[in-house]
């Protein structure tokens, strides 16, 4: 069994603790985001015949939380940062968050998830993030309120994070 | 009026011979000067490579010298001292964390011993009952779980779940109290609840203990993080989250998850050291009594022996084996089998040996005069 720490990141509001709720069985309550800034959930999935643990760190995305934020990513594996398909400038925010994660912890493997896709298209959102696209591991259209793209994006990562696909 | 003769040219014989003249005279110096440059040129890339070649044979002999002067003692060490001294303290200076991370394994316990010895140690009532329900082995960066115990039926959160946010608790109170290199939060009590966290460079020890558990058995656990850290190096280095890694070394963790109530092995070994350093004071204070009580009896009897007329110790070894006396003795002193009873000590257990000599003392010289007179009338 393999386990991999995972920050979910992006900016208030975009949707972040939905789509975990969606893709894991929380058990801590929500109330941590609004104390320390984090929540954390795990996630066990099966890739390539291999038992995967998904330690999924929900990293409040307020300002306040900030200065915390290099110590959340300390030892990530990967992260997933979210946007919101209707609010252009939270692709901004990905993008500086991209910045301070390569910064703080190096290039590690990244998904974008382009979330909210229910309430309108995706494709003003892709040109303006067309500088991540180019390195993520992908990037999926999601929403968290029907569930279309959750699970694909995490498996994606996931399989990106198997010990073959790190070393090739 | 006499005309003048126009010059002839010189011959062409002579023009060459006085500019190979010239030549020489001008350029005689130079070659010597090219000539001395290429010999000391040459001595130079000679004496280069002799130079090559002498470290290199230095630098093969070199341990071996170091080993023979270790062991003539010739005084190579106070001659490095210094030299090291500098060396070591430019590495603290340059790179404290690394000789830090180094000496983590070594030098943890000693401190720690230390300062035990300095201050008595919190003697909270071992007899009250607590439980060890869980141990966390969380590798320090990633705060993975590399290795989780806990006790049958406790109720808990995911391991790694706890782990993840135990470190972002320690993250959130090291920004709110602008902490920098904040790694001490050492213990969170909630309740009955006390989690100790033991901070290693590489990895952390949660113990999370339900009542009051004595100080003692947390200076364990903070051992068994050292010993884990000397041993398992590398498996705290190359730990990517793969539990067949930690599989593959066997059990890291020592200690299990106690049982309310029951106090660490390490405590009875404890009470077995002090009943047998008291067993050995005993036995010593019983051999000192012992020992004063024989020299006296051995006192007594060389007191006795040389406060009789005729008879002078000469030398005594009461530690011999079997104890000696020697001892000079008149002819006219009492007889010996009657000294030998009068001694307060068995006389048969002593090497007692006799010379004779005559006594100056008056009663005896009187017995002596007074036996020759009657000889003579005789």
């Amino acid at each position: 069994m393999i386990s991999q720490k995972i920050c979910l990141l992006g900016a208030p509001a975009v949707g972040k603790t939905s789509l975990a709720r969606r893709f894991v069985f929380s058990t801590f309550s929500d109330k941590y985001h609004s104390t320390i800034g984090v929540k954390i959930d795990k996630k066990s999935i099966v890739v390539d015949d291999m038992d995967v643990n998904l330690i999924i760190w929900d990293v409040q995305g307020e300002d306040r939380y900030q200065k915390v934020l290099g110590a959340y990513l300390k030892g990530s594996a990967a992260c997933i940062l979210v946007v919101d398909v209707m609010r252009p400038e939270t692709a901004e925010i990905a993008m500086s968050l991209m910045d301070q994660i390569v910064t703080k912890n190096g290039p590690i493997p990244y998904c974008l998830m382009l979330n909210k896709c229910d309430l309108g298209p995706s494709t003003e959102m892709r040109s303006l993030l067309s500088p991540l696209i180019d390195n993520a591991v992908d990037t999926i259209d999601t929403s968290a309120k029907t569930g279309d793209g959750v699970d694909d994006a995490f498996l994606a990562l996931a399989c990106a994070l198997m010990p073959e696909q790190k070393t090739g | 009026m006499t005309a003048e003769r126009p010059e002839q040219d010189p011959p062409a014989a002579d023009v060459d011979n006085a500019l190979a003249s010239l030549r020489a005279v001008l350029h005689s110096p130079l070659e010597q000067r090219i000539l001395d440059l290429e010999q000391r040129l040459t001595a130079s890339e000679s004496r280069q490579k002799d130079q090559e070649f002498q470290i290199q044979r230095q630098s093969e002999n070199l341990p071996h010298a170091i080993a023979r002067a270790h062991q003539r003692n010739s005084g190579l060490s106070d001659a490095l001292e210094p030299e090291i001294a500098v060396g070591v303290q430019r590495v603290f200076k340059n790179d404290i964390d690394a000789m830090a991370e180094a000496l983590y394994p070594v030098l943890g316990p000693a401190v720690r011993r230390m300062v035990a010895s300095l201050f008595e140690v919190n003697k909270k009532d071992s007899k009250n009952p607590f439980l060890v329900e869980q141990l966390f082995l969380i590798q320090r960066d990633s705060s993975l779980v590399i290795e989780h115990r806990i006790v049958e039926n406790a109720a808990s959160q995911d391991a790694d779940m706890v782990s993840g946010m135990l470190d972002a608790i320690r993250s959130f109170v090291a920004d709110a109290f602008h902490v920098r290199d904040f790694d001490a939060m050492n213990a969170l009590t909630i309740g009955d609840i006390t989690v100790w966290i033991e901070w290693g460079p590489k990895a952390l020890l949660a113990v999370v203990v339900r009542g009051i558990a004595p100080d003692a058995l947390r200076e364990k656990y903070t051992e068994q993080l050292h010993r884990i850290h000397l041993e398992h190096a590398s498996l705290l280095d190359s730990f990517d989250g793969d539990s067949a890694a930690v599989e593959a070394v066997g059990p890291v963790l020592e200690f299990e998850v106690s049982k309310t109530g029951t106090t660490p092995k390490t405590e009875s070994s404890a009470r077995w050291l002090w009943a047998a350093t008291a067993a050995v004071f005993l036995c010593t204070l019983i051999w000192v009594a012992d020992d004063r009580a024989d020299a006296q009896r051995w006192n007594s009897a060389l007191h006795a022996l040389d406060s009789q007329p005729g008879v002078q110790i000469v030398a005594e070894d009461r530690h011999a084996n079997p104890p000696s006396i020697t001892a000079l003795r008149d002819p006219d002193a009492r007889s010996v089998v009657d000294l030998r009873g009068d001694m307060s000590i068995d006389p048969y257990s002593i090497d007692l040996r006799w010379h004779s000599y005559l006594s100056d003392e008056p009663g005896l010289r009187t017995n002596r005069g007074d036996n020759l007179v009657t000889v003579a009338e005789q």
